[in-house]
């Protein structure tokens, strides 16, 4: 039905599923007007959509730049700014290597390890808990320039609320937002924990904008993904193996020779942890790629585990160079003679026998350009950029833009950036925003200057979103109903009020002078307009609010003395400064504040 | 009935008619139950998530197949504290169930064997999903059991009637009833000393246009209230009763809370994670053995605190499926499908392992590797509605099954 001619020039879909016109040549214009949207209301909404929320004056600054240009500018590879460079230098982990990383953040157990091998505390096992290796093992690991694994996840909690603070490449920091969450590893997992710098920045990151195909490839040989859901555990049973020729004695074997090795059926011992783990066969296919409507079955997930087995976290690559052993530069490796070499057949896909690394590609293949795949991936895509409740017709559509794009991510933000449907949803307001979204939109709206992140983090973890700590493979389910809840709305609640009264140690609001000068209603509309850029406040609200603003003398009374004692800071301040920033607490507390 | 009447008395029926306008209804019925010397019952879920390897925690333990399918993890009965604790020379215990082990043989507590989803799936998400809506096989559904339970409560109901001790909504409360996430007590309240907050609050979010939001602003205002009248002081278990630390057992505590105030809490739900031991399962140690203990200990204390409750309570846990019968290649297990199931309170018909493993020889199993679902979960959540809550409409409770409770209650 269409004719797809290639990367950055103008192609049309009609397809029978919808009337969506996908065009993405930059002179085109954004079907706003269409949809009798004003260029101002179109701006709030590209920024709503693609970056973390608008910072003050934005909304115009992309209007004079004009709204297209503004959208492929943030598709192309800037250097970081000089403002968040500046914030990401005081970070240790900025100037570290993975390896580095790697071997500057040993778990508890290893830091034991090594500690040992120095001889500096007792091998014996009775004493290990005791107070004086306790401190003897601080003071190994502070000579040695050791940190902590928790450090380590504090600081890439920061890291990722700087650049979304302040990157001004917000499209790639909301697209690593979102396929992180898609392929999720959690720093909950030990294992996995001390490779999620690495897991971001090398194979999420550069693979945001690229083809499907590369990040499913990045993420399943990154050892985060192959530790969190034990790929690298996973081994082809013992007849099934791969065994080199020098590796045999006089065990009775079959030959089946092919041109270096020689298959043998190895009549051993019963060795130790031999066999398949199909933990991540089965959330690659599920989370990952068909999703879990897409027609496969127990033996699928069974031979996609097979197919995966000798994928492994190459060892070597941590060895530090003292050790006298080979160092490696990858850190994935593929282990021959753990690979199952028998014959499989995948969804209509035969496997030949005695293969290697490529059966694993071939599933690889084969997955990334499926149709459940482009469905699945379109269904997320569009929960997150466009509407909670996409149509089916909508999903089908960008499904075509991904099977015919060979799964080329710019090209699916290009074809929903030119959907009717997304410029539809300006003004219609009813996408929760994600707790992480809500308090970076704050941050952003109110050019809050940061200087410790700690209790920011706190606070997105109240509301259910503990960076980088979602435990389960699914990731956060970004919708309403996962989001909202009594609870959770009395905690964005005390988040506003928090972080406006200055009760959020380590990040402070101006509210600038020539502002504090003005009229009570004229404050209050400076504030919504500047977080509510596009929204009809309830006059009501307006009123409520100003009613606030009146009353100088708030009545405590009610509270006891105890509690007067502790929020006096909160509270008792009554300048006028103080004032307008309870009244912006009270707009970011507020229903219209949640939803974008 | 002490404790009721002072209830109503400190509660201060003014307080809740600036909420509703009116004297709240669920007040009613407290002072009808108070007069009528009826304490509401209530039902405490745990929901374990992440498949517990039922063949672990209760283990058939004289299965010959058992040592060949399982060499790195098997374990035998005994006397020691690493061994099985032998509950009817058919079944035992895994030792880091330990606490749980007086009350199964004061009766107190049953295990149902095999239970499981009829519908086959073996993805987490999928399997909590059809369990917790109570629906296996239809993705339509959008409420949870446990909701459905609530609006066959008494309507005229507490703001606390269903709550959930999680850190959001569990799909088992999702639906049209009102029911409450909470998942830290001790943190679900405006900021205090500013009275002035809470009424801006409550007109900011009464008149939004956001029906989720409108709901979630209007409930968390008459918790914070309920809430904020029983937290006055921290919470005191009972004498010589302290809580685990752990994040479970602090859940735990927080329903014991609610439940001794008596502020007509009838549902609670909360779960616990790390049972998805693909790795190094262990026996004695290690994961598995890990998560019991947290498990049993949590529950054990929670009915400790509540003794003087016994009659009005009954705890019940579930899992999503079992795990495979043989071990993987990592000395862990993978997705199965029956597990079991514990059920708790003084009139359970406790002390026995109800349901059925199979000799568990590959051709006997379910797809050649897992436990066969003997049990369909309804029958026992089903049993547990109708014996503790009087909830009895299965139409209503688990749409388009047609199976029977399975009698767990003398």
């Amino acid at each position: 039905m269409f004719k797809y001619i290639g990367r950055n020039s103008v192609f049309l879909l009609l397809s029978v599923f919808t009337s969506l016109t996908i065009s993405n040549a930059k002179t085109d214009s954004f079907p706003y007007a269409e949809v009798g949207l004003t260029k101002r209301e179109a701006s709030a909404h590209l920024l709503n959509r693609f970056t973390f929320g608008p910072k003050p004056d934005q909304i115009e600054q992309v209007i004079a730049l004009g709204l297209e240009k503004w959208f492929y500018q943030q598709m192309e590879s800037q250097n970081p700014s000089v403002t968040l460079q500046n914030k990401l230098s005081h970070l240790a982990i900025t100037n570290m290597t993975t390896r580095d990383i790697l071997n500057r953040h040993p778990s508890s157990s290893q830091l034991r390890a090594l500690a040992r091998q120095e001889g500096l505390i007792p091998t014996e096992d009775s004493r290990v808990n005791s107070k004086e290796v306790k401190s003897q093992l601080q003071k190994f690991s502070r000579n040695k320039g050791f940190r902590t694994q928790k450090q380590l996840v504090e600081e890439l909690k920061t890291r990722k609320i700087l650049q979304a603070v302040y990157s001004d490449q917000q499209l790639i920091e909301v697209l690593v937002d979102f396929w992180f969450n898609h392929f999720n590893v959690s720093a909950t997992h030990r294992q996995a924990r001390v490779w999620l710098p690495s897991y971001e920045e090398e194979a999420i990151r550069p693979n945001v904008l690229g083809d499907f195909r590369t990040i499913l490839s990045a993420t399943s040989k990154h050892p985060a993904m192959l530790y969190y859901l034990d790929n690298h555990h996973s081994n082809a049973k013992l007849e099934n193996q791969f065994v080199r020729k020098r590796k045999l004695t006089k065990e009775k074997s079959i030959m089946l020779s092919d041109d270096k090795s020689v298959l043998i059926r190895k009549k051993t011992k019963r060795k130790k942890n031999w066999g398949i783990n199909e933990n991540y066969a089965r959330e690659l296919l599920e989370l990952h790629t068909l999703g879990i409507d897409g027609n496969y079955t127990q033996d699928d997930i069974l031979t996609v585990a097979r197919a995966l087995t000798g994928w492994k976290v190459n060892t070597k690559y941590t060895r530090t160079n003292r050790s006298k052993k080979r160092t490696s530069d990858t850190y994935f490796t593929f282990v021959s003679r753990n690979h199952d070499i028998k014959a499989k057949s995948f969804l209509g896909n035969y496997l030949p026998p005695h293969r290697g690394i490529e059966d694993g590609e071939e599933i690889l293949d084969v997955v990334a350009q499926h149709s459940s795949t482009a469905r699945h991936i379109s269904e997320k895509l569009a929960i997150r950029f466009v509407t909670e409740k996409p149509t089916e017709a909508y999903i089908n559509s960008l499904a075509q833009v991904f099977l015919s794009s060979n799964g080329d991510l710019t090209q699916m933000i290009i074809a929903i950036a030119y959907s009717t449907e997304f410029w539809t949803e300006a003004k219609k307001y009813r996408r929760t925003k994600s707790p992480f979204r809500m308090v970076i939109g704050t941050l952003r709206a109110m050019s809050a200057e940061i200087v410790s992140t700690i209790q920011l983090a706190n606070h997105i973890a109240a509301m259910g979103q503990d960076l980088y700590a979602c435990q389960p493979p699914t990731g956060y389910l970004d919708t309403s109903d996962n989001w909202i809840n009594a609870s959770s709305v009395l905690h964005r609640t005390n988040f506003g009020l928090d972080l406006l009264t200055g009760q959020i140690r380590g990040v402070s609001i101006e509210i600038g002078d020539d502002l504090l000068e003005k009229s009570s209603g004229i404050q209050i509309e400076t504030i919504c307009s500047r977080l509510l850029p596009t929204q009809e406040v309830h006059l009501m609200s307006k009123e409520i609010m100003l009613a606030l603003a009146k009353k100088p003398n708030l009545n405590t009374k009610k509270s006891n003395r105890k509690q007067k004692k502790q929020h006096r800071n909160r509270w008792s301040v009554k300048t006028d400064e103080w004032q307008i920033m309870q009244i912006a607490g009270l707009i970011i507390a507020s229903p219209q504040f949640q939803v974008y | 009935m002490l404790n009721r009447k002072a209830f109503l008395k400190s509660m201060g029926i003014s307080l809740y008619s600036i909420a509703t306008g009116g004297i709240p209804l669920f007040l009613n019925r407290t002072a009808m139950a108070a007069n009528q010397d009826r304490t509401p019952k209530t039902l405490v879920v745990i929901f374990q998530r992440g498949a517990m390897d039922g063949l672990m925690a209760v283990s058939p333990f004289r299965d010959k197949h058992l040592p060949k399918a399982r060499p790195s993890l098997i374990m035998s009965a005994g006397k020691t504290r690493g061994s099985l604790i032998n509950l009817d020379e058919t079944f035992g215990l895994h030792p880091a169930f330990r606490s749980l082990h007086p009350l199964f043989q004061r009766g107190e507590l049953a295990i149902v064997h095999g239970t499981g989803s009829p519908y086959s799936t073996r993805s987490h998400f999928e399997a909590q999903n059809y369990m917790e809506s109570g629906t296996p096989g239809i993705k339509s559904t959008n409420s949870g059991w446990l909701n459905r339970a609530t609006s066959l409560l008494d309507q005229e109901s507490s703001p606390l009637q269903s709550v959930s001790i999680t850190k959001s909504q569990p799909f088992s409360m999702r639906g049209q009833q009102p029911t409450l996430v909470i998942p830290d007590l001790r943190r679900f309240a405006l900021p205090i000393g500013q009275p002035l907050i809470k009424p801006i609050y409550q007109a900011l979010y009464a008149q939004t246009k956001f029906e989720q939001l409108r709901e979630a602003g209007d409930k968390s205002i008459s918790a914070t209230k309920m809430i904020s009248s029983i937290q006055k002081a921290s919470y005191r278990p009972r004498k010589g009763v302290t809580y685990p630390k752990s994040k479970l057992g602090q859940n735990l505590s927080q329903i014991a809370q609610l439940i001794k105030a008596n502020v007509g809490l009838e549902i609670a739900f909360t779960e616990v994670g790390g049972w998805d031991t693909h790795r190094r399962q262990g026996t004695t140690e290690g994961p598995f053995a890990r998560q019991a203990k947290v498990l049993s200990d949590a529950i054990a204390t929670l009915w400790n605190d509540l003794a003087d409750h016994h009659q009005d309570v009954v705890i019940m846990t579930m899992t999503e499926f079992g795990r495979t019968v043989h071990e993987n290649g990592s000395g862990g297990t993978d997705h199965g499908r029956g597990s079991c199931l514990f059920v708790l309170g003084s009139r359970v018909d406790g002390g026995k392992v109800h349901g059925s493993v199979p000799e568990l020889s590959v051709d006997l199993l379910e797809d050649q590797r897992d436990v066969p679902v003997s049990t369909d979960f309804r029958s026992v959540f089903a049993e547990v509605a109708r014996q503790h809550l009087s909830v009895t409409d299965n139409e209503i409770l688990f749409p388009g099954w047609e199976g029977q409770p399975l009698p767990l209650f003398t």
